[in-house]
């Protein structure tokens, strides 16, 4: 039997996710914020945990974890409580046991009155309480490092997407191939953008590990009235330039092609990186989203 | 190794793609997994137990015997452990463990742990026959750098290491299904000269999932220390097949 044709569903972005992580399975965390809203997680189970914010109630979740090295956890869950409603909230968390910091995200959907499904996310840097131990000073940070980076993430063996990184607050997106495509067909929902630009946040775990965080926001300005496939995810990558692959999920709102109904999206993904040469055209192309 | 490249006006521009040469064909391996620490395990074959226990990180014990270890983890409920200069399958979904101590085999049931012991009717670690004959895959487990096998005919697979894809060899091969798509190839053999491949390999053990279409493993050779690896499969007669993020396919050789 060729096991290239094993009978497997068709992956999207997820083919080449590493297995969810349940380590932190009877771990409990204090961080220190420096906003000042410290957080406290109680991993109760392998895909379970309980959350809250100082001096407020816990609540449940079922979480999903990935490591994106030995000691880095990215864990993230969706408020149960919010499940279901137009207005999804998603904590993520960097776990970082070898420094004892942290970085939080906090996604909301649902806070545009004019494009209901925009995400806004809000990033905190903090550290790890651990008994016996002083609070570092050090924090994650948000950082230009990757600026000149140019990688191509393999997803599938068939998906390939290429990334940018020119500026601090965006990315540029193209795919295997796309230079090859002239036709501007309804087929490929990227021909519509004026640009292959998109709102990107950088922050430095340790070198060579950095949190990449996109929002598909433009897109949703742009294309909102024509209902396309994706409707502004949050997609936050852990990315391991020592091991050139990373891990992430992905939250937000997506078009089901069968039924044509939007439904929620969360869903891990990882891929694997190589380094590329990009398109001089494409590179030196200006940011029509930009004054 | 360079991490930088000039622009026009001559200024040094980083690209942190261009840093993880050092790690050959490890570049891609995955984080250590921890899950299995603090536990224990009984396995029986009917005529024979082994007792694994996980005591710390990087530290267990075989039937009392201490073992450094790592565990690199595929699935959900499946590790694939280097024990020393042995290599264990842990698949606690159907309370199985397979141990390959140097030549010898073992296919074990996890009996007297509770919640992982092995119950009638969850199957069994047994030898795959021919069912991955005809399969022709790569594995990319660094940039660039690949390991071709074809499964010609039971018990025997080409191999053939990047950039050497023409430098093929038949080396005796078995292969064991461990559940639904996930199968444990080991592979004895050489390698040539001048491939990523380090010239000390004797021997590779692959755990590779035909679903994810990604694997786990160690190469092993006399002289060194084992190197775990991991990466995902790639097809190279798909390689004019690109699937956009929305679905789309295109085909780079196509003439429009």
């Amino acid at each position: 039997m060729n096991l290239k044709n094993y009978p497997r569903r068709e992956y999207a972005i997820d083919q080449f996710t590493q297995p969810h992580c349940s380590e932190l399975e009877g771990e409990s965390f204090h961080f220190v914020m420096d906003d000042g809203y410290d957080f406290y997680l109680n991993f109760t189970g392998k895909d379970t945990l309980e959350w809250n914010w100082a001096g407020e109630k816990k609540g449940k979740a079922a979480y999903q974890c990935m490591k994106g090295d030995d000691t880095t956890y990215l864990v993230d869950y969706e408020l149960e409580e919010y499940q279901n409603t137009p207005n999804r909230v998603n904590h993520l968390f960097c776990i970082d046991l070898e420094q004892r910091l942290v970085t939080r995200v906090v996604c909301t959907i649902g806070y545009n009155p004019k494009f209901p499904y925009l995400i806004k996310s809000d990033y905190t840097f903090g550290a790890i309480e651990m008994e016996g131990m002083e609070l570092p000073f050090k924090r994650h940070c948000f950082t230009t490092d990757l600026l000149g980076t140019r990688v191509e993430w393999h997803w599938s063996t068939m998906t390939i997407t290429r990334h940018m990184y020119y500026s601090s607050d965006y990315y540029r997106l193209t795919s295997k191939g796309s230079e090859l495509v002239k036709v501007r067909d309804d087929s490929n929902m990227f021909n519509f953008l004026p640009g292959p630009d998109e709102s990107a946040r950088y922050i430095k775990i340790k070198d060579r590990l950095y949190l990449f965080c996109l929002t598909e926001e433009l897109m949703e300005r742009v294309l909102h009235e024509t209902n396309p496939p994706f409707r502004s995810n949050n997609m936050i990558f852990l990315q391991n330039y020592e091991r050139m692959y990373h891990v992430g999920r992905t939250f937000g709102t997506v078009l089901n092609r069968t039924t044509n109904q939007l439904v929620p999206c969360h869903i891990r993904f990882g891929a694997f990186g190589n380094p590329v040469k990009l398109p001089d055209n494409f590179e030196n192309a200006s940011n029509p989203y930009t004054v | 190794m360079f991490n930088h490249i000039y622009d026009e006006g001559g200024v040094y521009i980083k690209n942190l793609s261009n840093t993880g040469e050092h790690l050959g064909i490890s570049q891609y391996r995955f984080p250590l997994n921890y899950e299995l620490v603090g536990k224990q395990f009984t396995i029986s074959d009917g005529t024979e137990k082994h007792h694994l226990h996980f005591i710390r990180k990087g530290y267990m014990e075989i039937d009392g015997k201490g073992r450094e270890f790592e565990a690199l983890k595929l699935e959900t409920t499946t590790y694939f452990v280097r024990l020393g200069f042995d290599v264990a399958v842990v698949d606690l979904e159907q309370g199985l463990i397979t141990l390959i101590q140097k030549d010898k085999y073992f296919f074990g049931r996890i009996e007297g742990s509770g919640e992982y012991d092995w119950r009638p009717g969850r199957g069994e670690h047994k030898d795959a026959g021919d069912e991955m004959v005809g399969t022709s895959v790569a594995w990319v487990l660094g940039c660039d750098r690949y390991v071709v096998h074809e499964f010609i005919k039971e018990g025997v697979c080409r191999v053939s290491w990047s950039p050497l894809r023409e430098a093929t060899n038949d080396h005796p091969c078995r292969a064991t299904k461990i559940k639904g798509p996930l199968y444990l190839v080991d592979i004895k053999g050489w390698v040539p000269y001048h491939t990523c491949a380090p010239i000390l390999t004797e021997r590779v053990i692959m755990l590779q999932d035909y679903d994810h279409l990604m694997t786990v493993g160690c190469v092993m050779g006399g002289g060194m220390i084992p190197i775990m690896v991991s990466g995902y499969a790639r097809f190279f007669e798909d390689d004019n097949i690109v699937k956009r993020p929305d679905g789309t396919i295109i085909y780079l050789d196509a003439a429009e």
